[in-house]
């Protein structure tokens, strides 16, 4: 029996003005009825443009030079137009990765998902809503024949990305591609449709390919990964023997570089040096040559083939290594001092008490506010001169806004906001900007924090010019050396943004954060825009840069394993409210929030047999309205020990052990005696 | 040895043969994207044969005088009305002036005016927008309701009744056409000046403690920059075609000065008695000089939205 899908030795190429980019490169790929295979690869690997190649949606220019596609023993390539169009959404369908985009915000998304048996099997109207319905109630939609009628915007991401899924289904596909169907959600939800994509190709008996960045979302999923690197395949291992004894030096430096919850935090994390090549210009060897350390002058002469002893595991490499990383080098030396003052002082650097912001929700003719967004409800926390605070939460908890509060480019409503024992917002003017020297901050987007039209120079020379600090020959020699110590060439200064890749441009701005010297940085979510490999040399450079500078920060993200890697102690934030705070051992292994502990579970790890023994899903069900909080415990909706004082009465902070602290009435641990965080009732535990 | 040294000693090894390169990758120049806009912009037949016109009537009207010098300052009855052919290529006007020596002279006039008219627009028109936008809440509206009031004035009306109020000199014509064709461009770079106020560089500016002032001028209007240089081109179009317009209504320059509108609004008298050649010329350089500057416009708004762009 043919394989449901088989590529063989397929190459794409995308013509450009004047180069062509040699995309993807002599791959082949099996997947069997039933079966998931996962594909792994940093973006502009070529992993989305094989998964176009199938579907033959190749962007303009784009054109398959050589191989073949089969799926069910049929030829894909070559197929005209009319051809191509019968296969896709009938026979191959796709799972796009941003579910707003993807989706038509003017359609209805009954008519969406019905779209595709209409034209496929020429269902009527009926006929084909009825099978929408059914499609919605296999994706987990809840009442799916009360939303056929909603649009897009009216559902959640994650809802989104069900129907998403409906639409691909509706033809009952043999081959689904996903790509990373799952990157633009949070942990929660990303859980919840991995456990639908498993439960659908097991009832479904689909052959899907799982294309993703995350090596924890591929490890309990599937049944082989492929690793792509520069547009070829470098290694293919059933999942198991991948992650336990892989063969090709970038697979390992690729597990080794992503931060685990349980790794040790005083040690650095493997990076990999250097950039992806350019596929215009591809190198002539081993195309990971130049960023490989066993790399000799036979990897830069001549390709290896992808071959080994087992046709199974196969990788293409002259110096294959085995199995994992040993041993890692020791980073920090500072760690130890800074966890000593934690307690100690008694003034605090930062503090913040009882802090509110909400956004106000204006409506109708006059601009009445009807409602508001309650952003950060009530959060109070601290930071000591050199510590590292984290802050853990799902998109829309508010750890964003807490962000900017503390910098102080947005005003609490409530609350007070203390540097050095001082109200940052009773200062104006001059004073004002003075004390911005102090508190910097560090933004997700390295395509959006650096202004386009203005030289590296210009940007890094900007906060010193703001606060007028040196001669122009002062701020000169001082932008060269925060060049230099965030490892870029002193080229960069004559370049604009556009000109370096995503890593480097993090990389400007920490440089543009740390130029002013301030006491306290944010750094709002710095590394979930870069690749796996690039993410660990930020990093490393940031965990260095703390120390040396000994700045305090503030390091947010939804991503609780980044934040206990840089972190000393972390705040877990849940609509709006600080749900739980401890040390990272605390949080990983003392958790006492019962969301805390779900968060944990729910993360993808990249270990197979840690992810297989998973049996639940994690946290059910959405985030609730920020503009209408639960009432009580504001985590009681989703909460699996939720009792009826949950949403009666707001459960204070309570005192677990000196660092920890967390709001729940019947918490994971036992809190100390009679040490209740604020003077509210005291509340038995259960 | 500290922790640091073997770490960097570590990094050093993993990057292989010294020296070693810059921890954050070396930096390939890419070409500029105001490079790439300029190929986009050659590569753009139609909006390079607008520059090419363009150029032609600049030179035409400024340096054309000097090459081909004619008789502008006497009037001359015994030459008036001489049809093309002798001296006078184009033939002569109701002066006894020759044609093609007027077109250069009204071609000075209308570039201009229609080049002055755009810049004083397009000036206060991103500054106002600029600041409308940053500024938000009551002094946007504020600033927004103008905008609106302006609009909904009839143009050519208001136009009409200011240039017989004001003495109709170059720079008062362009004042006057300027005052309204402002709104416009206030009006887009405000929506563009929305959605780049939201960018994280101009929240980062604004971490560092930037003022507004620096705000609007080091970051908004460069990043509004090519919404503002489309329209301009746009503005120069609008500006001569409206000079002709009111030269047209007998609202344009006094003689001795000259515009293709003037002259087109006195060719007109002696359209019953066959002068064609005071006519069609100062028609077809109008025509040719709006729809170059409207292909040229064009072609810019191809070349400089990144979204258009082919790589």
């Amino acid at each position: 029996m043919p394989a449901a899908l088989e590529v063989r030795d397929l190459s794409t190429h995308i013509k450009l003005t004047d180069s062509t980019v040699q995309a993807v490169g002599n791959v082949d790929i099996t997947i069997e009825k039933g079966q998931t295979v996962g594909l792994v690869g940093e973006s502009g690997s070529g992993k989305s443009m094989l998964g176009l190649s199938v579907l033959g949606l190749l962007p303009n220019g784009g054109h398959i030079v050589g191989g073949s596609i089969k799926t069910d023993g049929n030829e894909l390539v070559g197929l005209t137009e009319k051809q191509l169009r019968n296969v896709r959404g009938n026979d191959v369908a796709m799972i796009f990765q941003d579910s707003q985009s993807s989706l038509n915000p003017t359609k209805k998304i009954g008519e969406q998902v019905a779209e595709p048996v209409r034209l496929h099997r020429g269902l009527n109207r009926q006929e084909a809503e009825d099978r929408a319905v059914e499609v919605l109630e296999m994706v987990g939609m809840p009442q799916p024949r009360e939303r056929l009628t909603d649009y897009p915007h009216q559902l959640s991401g994650g809802l989104r990305q069900r129907v998403m899924i409906a639409i691909a289904l509706t033809c009952e596909p043999k081959v689904l591609l996903a790509d990373e169907p799952t990157t633009a959600l949070d942990v929660t939800i990303q859980a919840q449709i991995l456990a639908l994509l498993d439960d659908l190709r097991d009832r479904l008996g689909m052959a899907t390919l799982l294309v993703t960045h995350d090596m924890g979302v591929v490890a309990g999923r599937t049944s082989r990964i492929n690793v792509m690197y520069a547009g070829r395949i470098v290694e293919t291992a059933p999942t198991d023997e991948l992650f336990t004894d892989m063969r090709h030096p970038y697979t390992q430096a690729l597990l080794a570089a992503i931060p685990r919850l349980e790794s040790d935090n005083t040690k650095a994390l493997i990076s990999i040096p250097g950039l992806p090549p350019d596929l215009t210009n591809p190198p002539q060897g081993c195309r990971f040559a130049a960023r490989c350390p066993l790399a000799t002058e036979k990897c830069r002469a001549e390709e290896p083939p992808l071959s080994g002893p087992d046709a199974k595991h196969q990788f293409a490499c002259w110096h294959p290594v085995d199995g994992p990383v040993k041993t890692l080098q020791t980073l920090i030396a500072h760690k130890k001092m800074a966890a000593a003052t934690t307690e100690t002082s008694g003034n605090h650097l930062l503090d913040l008490k009882n802090v509110v912001r909400e956004y106000p929700v204006k409506a109708g003719l006059l601009q009445r506010q009807v409602a508001s967004v309650k952003a950060v409800s009530d959060v109070s926390l601290h930071l000591d001169a050199g510590e590292t605070f984290g802050l853990v939460g799902e998109s829309g908890c508010g750890k964003t806004s807490l962000g900017k509060l503390i910098v102080g480019v947005e005003k609490p409503d409530a609350g007070s906001i203390k540097l050095d024992g001082e109200e940052v917002l009773n200062l104006k003017g001059k004073e004002l900007r003075i004390a911005r020297r102090d508190l910097q901050m560090m933004f997700q987007d390295p395509y959006g924090s650096l202004d386009p039209r203005m030289r590296v120079s210009g940007i890094l020379r900007e906060p010193l010019q703001i606060q007028r600090i040196g001669s122009t020959k002062e701020q000169d020699a001082k932008v060269r050396a925060i060049l230099d110590e965030v490892g870029l060439p002193v080229n960069a200064l004559e370049r604009y943004p556009h000109e370096f890749s995503g890593g480097q441009r993090q990389r400007i701005a920490l440089a543009r954060a740390v130029v002013l010297e301030p006491k306290v940085i944010v750094a709002d979510e710095p590394v979930s825009a870069l690749d796996v490999s690039i993410r660990s040399q930020v990093l490393n450079l940031m965990k260095r840069l703390q120390a040396e500078h000994k700045m305090a920060s503030v390091v947010i993200s939804h991503d609780l394993a980044v934040v206990k890697y840089l972190a000393d102690r972390i705040g877990v934030m849940y609509l709006g409210k600080l749900v739980e705070v401890g040390t990272g051992d605390d949080i990983y292994k003392r958790a006492a929030h019962p969301y805390t502990e779900a968060l944990i579970k729910t993360i993808p790890v990249p270990d197979p047999a840690a992810e297989k023994a998973k049996t639940e899903v994690g946290i059910k069900g959405e985030l609730p309205s920020p503009l209408n909080p639960p009432s009580g415990c504001r985590f009681r909706t989703r909460c699996p020990i939720a009792q009826g004082i949950c949403s009666e009465v707001e459960p204070p902070l309570r005192r677990f052990s000196s660092t920890h602290q967390a709001a729940c009435h019947f918490p994971l641990q036992q809190p100390e005696p009679d040490a209740l965080g604020t003077g509210a009732a005291a509340i038995p535990a259960a | 040895m500290l922790p640091e040294d073997s770490a960097k000693i570590a990094e050093m090894q993993l990057s292989g043969s010294a020296p070693p390169p810059p921890d954050g990758g070396e930096v390939q120049a890419i070409q500029s994207g105001w490079k790439l806009s300029y190929r986009d912009f050659v590569s753009n037949r139609l909006a390079v044969l607008g520059v090419g016109i363009l150029v032609f009537f600049i030179l035409f009207s400024f340096a054309g005088p000097h090459i081909y010098q004619t008789n502008q300052s006497l009037a001359n009855p015994v030459l008036a009305y001489n049809a093309p052919g002798g001296g006078h290529v184009l033939g002569t006007n109701a002066q006894g002036f020759d044609e093609i020596g007027q077109l250069m002279i009204g071609g000075q006039s209308s570039l201009e005016i229609g080049g002055l008219a755009a810049l004083m627009a397009i000036v206060v028109g991103t500054l106002f927008g600029a600041i409308s936008g940053l500024a938000g809440g009551a002094v946007d509206w504020f600033m927004m309701r103008i905008v609106d009031i302006g609009l909904s004035i009839p143009y050519l009306l208001a136009v009409l009744v200011l240039a017989t109020v004001l003495h109709s000199s170059v720079f008062e014509l362009s004042l006057v056409l300027a005052a309204f064709s402002w709104l416009v461009p206030a009006r887009l770079v405000r929506g563009e000046v929305l959605t780049l106020r939201e960018r994280d560089f101009v929240w980062a500016a604004r971490v560092m403690g930037a003022s507004r002032f620096r705000l609007v001028f080091k970051h908004l209007i460069p990043n509004a920059l090519s919404v503002t240089i489309v329209n301009v081109t746009f503005l120069f179009a609008d500006t001569v075609l409206a000079l002709a317009t009111l030269a047209f209504l007998g609202f344009g320059l006094p003689y001795p000065l000259t515009s293709w509108g003037d002259q087109m609004a006195n060719a007109l008298q002696f359209q019953s008695e066959g002068y064609w050649w005071l006519l069609y010329p100062p028609g077809v350089c109008l025509v040719m000089v709006v729809l170059a500057t409207n292909l040229v416009g064009d072609g810019l708004r191809d070349a400089l939205d990144v979204r258009l762009r082919r790589r």
